[in-house]
């Protein structure tokens, strides 16, 4: 059942308005007459008509004043009207003054099947138009409602983080101070105590360094700039270089293109799997390392870096990149669990995708997409 | 020898009692020449620097550095700042923002408003010892102090 529509009749004869009524009776649309521009200026005010059908020709005011009055007032302007005219040759100039669409005629005598035809039309129309209002106003609402309640947890995770740093710089600096004050006179049992409160405090704060930095990384503006792949992928390796001394690595490179990125990002993006990659193939002489691209599309580059380390199990693939995720036990490859999440963001925020394929002991390759822009892809 | 009184001195503003303590630690074990005078917030910074309610008797020279924390109730970090920069008199005292914040935000704000430098407060014990001494031996020793 269609939703009943408003539709204004303007016509000075009440036969008149008696024969459109007839046509136009049905359950979806609700007909309101008027027998003066007065009597329609006034329905005008109370209710939002989908359409108004007007005669051109009235005694007092005119419908072309009418007409004037209602396209000149913004509530109204939009509203749909059909002229009726006896004296088409007359009235033409006047009618083809009209903006085009939302102003139609017909000719005396009406033919009940085209007026009939004509107002389903734009009655159709004001229902897709309440709707489509209706649906956007949705969901801007949502939209709104969306960035409120992020900016609230980001803001929320910021204090938090910031918060939790004060009282953990406090262990620290007094585990350090009683080390210093008591060294002489603590037994190895004590000492051991003190190792582990140190490494839990430490493992703490590389937690609330990282979860800051992850939260930071949100709430900053991309800046897209020309990267060059070959460098940044080459100084994050030399960054490297404290976990890689005296280590077996195979290197191998492919020359890389360049892309339109945000160069601080997509540097910590590379350290990220980098180090990944070094971390997992610990126990590996030589232990391999490929960087990588393959072109699967026009529109975007999909890189990667494969090693010959650890892997994982495809089945958690899916958790690999979720914050605080972690498939290695901490006693066996210390991390936070949050490189990988801050992949997967900066990758969604440049509108590419990643991937995690592995094999348990086979090794795993991390790849990533970014899209090429329009004017670049050659 | 030089007596205490002629000693450097450097005003630490600082309302956390146990960040207070560890910066004081890193500083008396630096060996650095300068004493510190520690004050908890900025109104009581204000007041050392202009000698008046409780400082009314101080007759030291002036600091040759101010170690201002960012974030503390009443008069805040950024305020006391201000007001520091805002008088001819104090306005050459280096002036060193400590902070647990790392937002561009704040630390864009201090350099305006005069800060000579901006420290974030590192979390593990060694890396703050560390920072603070550097500040400490930097503006203490190897700096010139404002006449």
């Amino acid at each position: 059942m269609l939703e009943a529509v408003d539709i204004l009749l303007v016509d000075d004869k009440p036969e008149n308005l008696a024969a459109l009524e007839s046509i136009l009776d049905g359950p979806e649309y609700r007909l309101t007459k008027a027998r003066s521009a007065q009597e329609a200026l006034l329905a005008l005010i109370s209710t939002d008509f989908a359409l108004i059908v007007l005669d051109i020709r009235m005694p007092d005011t005119s419908g072309l004043e009418l007409a004037q009055i209602i396209k000149g007032r913004k509530r109204t302007k939009d509203i749909p009207i059909i002229f009726l005219t006896a004296h088409y040759a007359e009235d033409e100039q006047v009618l083809s003054g009209y903006s085009a669409g939302a102003v139609d005629y017909l000719t005396k005598p009406i033919n009940p099947g085209i007026l009939k035809s004509k107002v389903e039309v734009f009655a159709e129309l004001f229902r897709k138009t309440k709707a489509l209002n209706e649906a956007n106003r949705n969901l801007n609402r949502r939209n709104e409602e969306l960035q409120a309640a992020n900016q609230e947890l980001e803001a929320f995770s910021y204090t938090v983080s910031h918060d939790l740093r004060a009282p953990l710089r406090h262990v620290n600096g007094y585990v350090e101070m009683l080390r210093e004050h008591a060294e002489p006179t603590l037994d190895p049992t004590s000492r051991r105590y003190l190792d582990l409160i140190q490494q839990s405090a430490a493992k703490l704060g590389d937690l609330i360094d990282h979860f800051l930095g992850f939260a930071h990384m949100g709430r900053t503006a991309l800046s897209i700039a020309p990267v060059n792949m070959n460098d940044i992928v080459r100084q994050a390796i030399d960054a490297l270089q404290p976990e890689t001394a005296g280590r077996d690595i195979q290197w191998s490179m492919a020359e890389l293109p360049q892309v339109q990125a945000d160069p601080t990002m997509i540097r910590q993006v590379w350290t990220n799997l980098l180090s990944n990659a070094v971390k997992y193939t610990r126990d590996r002489a030589p232990a391999h390392i490929e960087i990588g691209v393959e072109r699967p599309k026009s529109r975007e580059y999909l890189f990667y870096v494969r090693d010959n380390g650890v892997g994982f199990d495809m089945r958690y693939a899916g958790r690999l990149f979720g914050i605080f995720q972690r498939l290695h036990p901490d006693t066996q490859f210390a991390g936070t669990g949050i490189g990988l999440a801050n992949v997967r963001r900066i990758i969604k925020r440049h509108g590419g995708r990643t991937y995690a394929e592995g094999t348990v002991n086979a090794g795993a390759k991390i790849s990533f997409t970014l899209p090429i822009p329009s004017d670049l892809r050659n | 020898m030089m007596q205490q009184n002629d000693r450097k001195r450097v005003l630490l503003v600082e309302n956390d009692p146990h960040d207070a303590e560890l910066t004081l630690g890193a500083l008396r074990a630096d060996g650095t020449a300068a004493q510190v005078d520690l004050v908890n917030d900025g109104e009581e910074a204000l007041d050392y620097l202009y000698r008046r309610n409780g400082y009314k008797s101080r007759v030291e020279a002036n600091p040759v550095l101010i170690i201002l924390d960012l974030n503390m109730p009443k008069l805040g970090g950024a305020e006391t700042l201000q007001q520091i920069k805002a008088d001819e008199r104090f306005k050459c005292l280096p002036v060193i923002m400590l902070s647990s914040s790392r937002e561009t935000q704040d630390v864009r704000m201090c350099y305006r408003l005069g800060a000579n430098g901006y420290v974030v407060k590192p979390v593990h014990a060694k890396q703050f010892a560390k920072a603070i001494r550097e500040l400490a031996s930097f503006w203490v020793s190897t700096n010139e102090a404002p006449p």
